[in-house]
């Protein structure tokens, strides 16, 4: 079975539309508002996620403190992250979190679903 | 009657009084001091100044020449002339090698006035040409410690080293800070440190107040320098403090003078001179090498403060860009995702032409804006400094063929045949948004002026350079501003005509430089514009 995709966004228009592209795309998406609300979801997930798209300019908890706390966790450690960031040094934060690989906000849709494609662990 | 302190060095009352009478002869009022012995003259030099020291060649514990070494040991410059009843020409030579000024005989005193006066107007010609090279080299010690490259605090903890002791017993140096509602204290000299240390903790626990009539506070306000000779003829409180006058009273101040220290918008501080011993008083030319110093530290606390307001406003930049890239991009993101999930499922379920024309208009728009805030941020960013790259390994070659394929819709719509001829891959390490930024610049400009024409661009190699040229046969540019259409917001034709920030070729301008690359235009025969950007490839591929 395909493992789903977690996408944290705090623009809950953006990370619905991010939801809705991934799913056209054929990926099971799980959604979260921030770090802390995505430290949730990934705690009641039956099947670890594939790949996180996480944002890092977020209320709460942001993109970095999330990373972190999941990298604790011993089963939560290897779950791939890509970056996605309206920031001009995304690539910068991305490897200074230990990311796979970063996408620059904004984005298109066929930018978005190969980044998706190439990170995800199936 | 002119005053003149007096040093005797003789054992003969009698001759003593001789020689006073001579000099009252001519028009001194000598107050005189008798010694015949070295301890006894040791002890008169160190309590007291003299204008000038008369010395008997013999006598029966002391002579002239061990009276000379005793004067050069304390280091001072007191003209000696030495009187003696049987002084031979051998003597006199002697004498005069060993420092001695002038000599005379006991019973030939007629020329002793003239002598005195002579010496005494030498003297002060000596003093003063040494007071000049002493201030000479001081200020440019100031100039060295101030260009230092350690912290201000510690520069100026330097700084007021220099005049102590040689100028003034103290020196200070006081900043106003507002927030602390007064002078504070920020640098010191004395050559006893436990009176130091009084001074320092009784000024850090109540800065001088704002408001008084005299001393650093009052010279702070007004910006006029101040100048107390005898601070004992005008003893009056440089603060309302008890606890700080009653440190003052028990430090001494004999003598003392402020001067501010003036920046672009009024005075930054007050540099302050002291004396607590002896007879020595500051004066005029303590003031002005004071004014001088204070000048000098002056222009290093405005730089020093110039730099920190540019520090916090390119701080405050950052932020605001930071968080402006962010409310603006977001967006964008999803109206780009949303438009083009429409699209994808415009083409794959039937959906009336008319519908799918409108999102791809819809979409254009929405790029278009992605342009011109990638353009702002950028412009904000670029107007002090570099720009920051973000260099990976890619194909020049594609990369132009990617933003070429981006514009075919917008040439097909004004009419012109967009056409690319390239070489083989082109590979370096450059940023690639920026890259990107740029030829879209010079293909979206070709377009603008000059529709309905073909419009060709060339990927090719020279040399060490990768090389792209984007040519229209469009309006061209006046030779005169071929340069000024790189400048930001700048434009050759008027902005009602052409609309467009004026942003692009600034932008791709700024971008190859960073790149250590170029960017230019110029006429092409035939009309139109030619515009050449140039970006060092690798180095495998320069070979």
């Amino acid at each position: 079975m395909s493992r789903p995709l977690l996408v944290v966004d705090d623009d809950a228009d953006l990370r619905e539309a991010l939801e809705e592209v991934l799913r056209d795309a054929g990926h099971e998406v799980l959604g979260a508002s921030n770090g802390k609300h995505a430290l949730e979801v990934l705690g009641t997930m039956p099947v670890l996620p594939g790949l996180v798209l996480l944002d890092m300019m977020m209320p709460v908890l942001d993109g970095g403190g999330f990373a972190r706390a999941m990298r604790q966790v011993p089963q939560w450690r290897d779950i791939p992250v890509l970056v996605f960031s309206a920031s001009a040094n995304a690539r910068q934060v991305a490897e200074e979190i230990g990311a796979c690989g970063h996408l620059r906000k904004p984005v298109d849709v066929d930018t978005l679903v190969e980044a998706v494609r190439r990170h995800k662990v199936e | 009657m002119k005053p003149l302190r007096l040093l005797v060095v003789e054992d003969n009352p009698d001759d003593a009084a001789l020689m006073l009478l001579e000099l009252k002869r001519n028009g001194f009022r000598p107050e005189s001091h008798r010694v015949q012995t070295a301890a006894a003259m040791r002890q008169a030099l160190v309590g007291a100044d003299f204008d000038i020291i008369l010395s008997d060649y013999s006598m029966p514990d002391f002579t002239a020449l061990q009276a000379l070494k005793v004067l050069q040991e304390t280091g001072r410059d007191i003209p000696f002339i030495v009187v003696s009843g049987s002084i031979g020409e051998g003597e006199a030579v002697e004498a005069m090698r060993a420092g001695a000024r002038d000599y005379f005989a006991k019973d030939r005193l007629v020329r002793l006035g003239a002598a005195v006066e002579r010496e005494l107007a030498e003297a002060r010609a000596r003093r003063e040409r040494a007071r000049t090279e002493q201030d000479r080299r001081m200020l440019a010690l100031a100039s060295e410690v101030l260009a230092e490259p350690e912290d201000l605090d510690e520069r100026l903890r330097r700084l007021v080293q220099l005049p102590v002791p040689k100028v003034a017993d103290w020196c200070t140096l006081r900043l106003y800070e507002k927030g602390r509602g007064g002078l504070r204290l920020v640098a010191l000299a004395h050559p006893d440190a436990e009176r130091a240390a009084r001074m320092w903790e009784v000024d850090q626990r109540n800065p001088l107040e704002v408001g008084m009539d005299f001393g650093p506070a009052h010279v702070l306000a007004t910006g006029e320098p101040e100048l107390v000779e005898e601070v004992a003829a005008r003893p009056r409180p440089v603060t309302d403090v008890s606890e700080y006058q009653e440190v003052l009273r028990e430090l001494g101040f004999r003598s003392a003078l402020h001067v501010p220290m003036r920046g672009r918008t009024g005075v930054l501080g007050v540099l302050s001179l002291a004396i607590d011993r002896g007879d020595r008083r500051l004066g005029p030319e303590d003031l002005a090498l004071a004014q001088e110093l204070a000048r000098r530290a002056g222009l290093v606390l405005e730089n020093a403060r110039l730099f920190r307001e540019v520090q916090d406003a390119v701080r405050l930049r950052d932020d605001f860009l930071t968080v402006a890239a962010h409310e603006l991009r977001t967006p964008l993101t999803t109206l780009r995702l949303q438009l083009g999930s429409l699209m994808q499922h415009a083409r794959e379920t039937p959906m009336a032409e008319e519908l799918e024309t409108r999102l791809e208009r819809s979409m254009r728009q929405v790029l278009r804006l992605g342009t011109l805030v990638e353009s702002l941020l950028d412009v904000s960013r670029l107007t002090s400094g570099e720009p920051d790259l973000s260099p990976e390994r890619f194909d020049l070659v594609e990369a132009v063929r990617a933003v070429v394929e981006r514009y075919g819709a917008e040439a097909e719509g004004v009419g012109s045949e967009l056409r690319v001829s390239a070489g083989p891959e082109l590979w370096g390490r450059w940023d690639r948004a920026r890259v990107e930024q740029s030829v879209a610049a010079l293909v979206s400009n070709a377009l603008k002026f000059g529709p309905g024409r073909p419009v060709e661009v060339e990927v090719t190699r020279e040399g060490p350079m990768g090389r792209v040229r984007v040519m229209d046969r469009g309006i061209g540019i006046p030779e005169d501003q071929l340069e000024r259409i790189f400048e930001r917001f700048g434009r050759a034709v008027s902005s009602r005509s052409y609309g467009g920030l004026g942003l692009g070729l600034y932008l791709a301008r700024r971008a190859a430089e960073a790149h250590g690359g170029r960017a230019w235009a110029e006429m092409r025969e035939g009309g139109g514009a030619r515009f050449t950007l140039e970006l060092p490839l690798e180095k495998e591929e320069r070979a």
